[in-house]
């Protein structure tokens, strides 16, 4: 499994760090620099600034120590002057950028700016300490939520004649991204991938809306091996105008063991694809709408035969919707290019297209949620 | 993100969009957007669209759901390859016309 890195931090971190003299119990009104962790596998994590400098890197005895790859051993020093914050690299292999620039020698590091190093996006916040604590126990209630949201995927499949593994990454803490798959009956797997409209808390409460529907089954009058049936369920269900105005896109297919078949149907969802021997890629796609938006919706699903030594690739379109450095766009057909070649013996799928993603567009943090899901079938 | 509306005379409201239509795109734009194609035809020119997100689409979907419930319709028409292409992808021909240029459009609001 190529599980999201974050969830360990969330499992065995407190997410609060004090650096310097404890205060608390002093002034609530007191004014304090803070540290926020916006993005990357400690994301969550809040430092309060009360030491005169303190350093971020990969190991102690660094005061902050963040464990991600790209960040170098002793990275950066976030030290007070006056009542600003300065930031200096401390020679780090990646740099140090704040606010996409870098930071040459000491940078003034102003509140309410990034500071990017490695896979982590760090922002600069200054309030009350009363302010402070509210941060935190707002996010330790987001960490519950996110808790709730990772145990309803899947674990993956490691053994037998179908494999899973996928990696998800909410742009948030909270992302609209979900993904599934289950034994219909001992031949027969239900595989999906679901995309809500928007990120955040709100897109979050709907997708685990959908996808206990799909776990459980809790359609009525609707056959789960029927694509089209189920997204005719899930539209009717899932209506915009009565759930807030979000949508959905969906990805649903069930492979049937017995006939080598995968009988599919996607509504405002980009195709799936799945390569075979020979790295022959067959493009997954029914003319169907967003799910929600057009009540009474004919859906379509097709069916096709999986060749042995398949792989089906599911992602949602934060994998491929991305501004590379020269400002210019990368498409759909710029990623799949990627399904077919670069597979390296040893590493997941899901980590190498991570990675394809990352250097496509030239930075390690992603603006909107990011989901893959692989399936190997022998 | 920009956006610049003409008016069609009777037949509606030609509105031109330019830029970026992600998240930040359409947060600058959303309100006027929603403003400009209501209560009347509304033909939007893509042609300037470098890109389309899913909050792009969402606000295509919305305007679309509203016109339609006041019997009006929304055209989208000169979209660039790749925007063309997150379209189809996203099954919005089956919700709204789509087609290649504003001629085509301006015979689809005669039809």
């Amino acid at each position: 499994m190529t599980s999201d890195p974050r969830s360990e931090a969330i499992r065995d971190s407190s997410h609060t760090v004090y650096v310097g003299p404890s205060r608390l119990g002093k002034e609530i009104r007191e004014q304090v620099h803070f540290l926020i962790v916006e993005s990357g596998a400690h994301a969550g994590l809040r430092v309060l600034l009360s030491a005169p400098a303190l350093r971020i890197g990969r190991e102690a005895p660094c005061e902050i120590v963040l464990r991600d790859p790209g960040i170098s051993r002793a990275h950066c020093r976030i030290e007070r002057r006056f009542d600003s914050i300065v930031v200096t690299d401390l020679g780090s292999t990646n740099g140090s950028f704040i606010d996409g620039q870098q930071a040459v020698g000491t940078t003034m590091f102003p509140v309410g700016s990034t500071l990017e190093i490695g896979q982590h996006v760090i922002r600069h916040a200054f309030g009350t300490r009363q302010e402070f604590e509210e941060s935190l126990r707002l996010e330790q209630e987001l960490q519950e939520a996110r808790r709730y949201v990772e145990a309803l995927l899947p674990a993956p499949w490691t053994e037998g004649p179908v494999r899973t593994e996928w990696l998800m990454l909410p742009s948030a803490k909270l992302g609209g991204d979900v993904l599934g798959y289950h034994m219909l009956d001992p031949q027969r797997c239900a595989i999906y991938l679901v995309d809500v409209s928007g990120h955040g808390a709100r897109a979050a409460m709907h997708g685990v809306s959908i996808v206990n529907v799909l776990r459980h089954r809790a359609l009525p009058n609707v056959d789960f091996s029927r694509p089209a049936d189920v997204l005719h369920g899930l539209n009717a269900m899932f209506a915009m105008e009565a759930h807030a105005d979000m949508y959905f896109t969906i990805w649903y297919g069930i492979y049937d063991a017995g006939g080598r078949t995968l009988r599919y149907s996607s509504g405002g969802h980009h195709p799936a694809f799945l390569v075979g021997a020979g790295d022959r890629m067959q493009r997954l796609i029914t003319p169907n709408v967003p799910l929600g938006t057009v009540p009474d919706f004919a859906f379509a699903d097709a069916e096709t035969t999986v060749p042995p030594g398949s792989r089906l690739y599911l992602f949602s379109d934060g994998a491929f919707e991305l501004q590379r450095p020269d400002g210019s766009e990368s498409s759909l057909t710029d990623f799949v290019a990627h399904l077919t070649t670069g597979r390296i013996a040893g590493l997941a799928e899901t980590r190498r297209l991570h990675d394809v993603s990352m250097e496509m567009q030239g930075r390690n943090t992603f603006d909107d949620d990011y989901s893959i899901l692989v399936v190997e079938i022998d | 993100m920009e956006m610049t509306m003409s008016e069609l005379n009777d037949q509606g409201v030609r509105i031109a969009l330019r830029g970026r239509l992600d998240t930040p795109g359409v947060g600058a734009i959303e309100t006027t957007f929603a403003a400009a194609a209501a209560r009347k035809n509304a033909l939007v020119d893509l042609s300037e669209v470098s890109f389309l997100a899913s909050m792009g689409i969402r606000m295509l979907i919305t305007a679309a759901r509203g016109l339609k419930s006041s019997g009006h319709k929304l055209v989208l028409f000169g979209a660039p390859a790749l925007v063309r292409e997150v379209l189809e992808n996203a099954g919005l021909a089956q919700i709204m016309p789509i087609v290649p240029d504003e001629s085509s459009a301006l015979q689809f609001l005669a039809k």
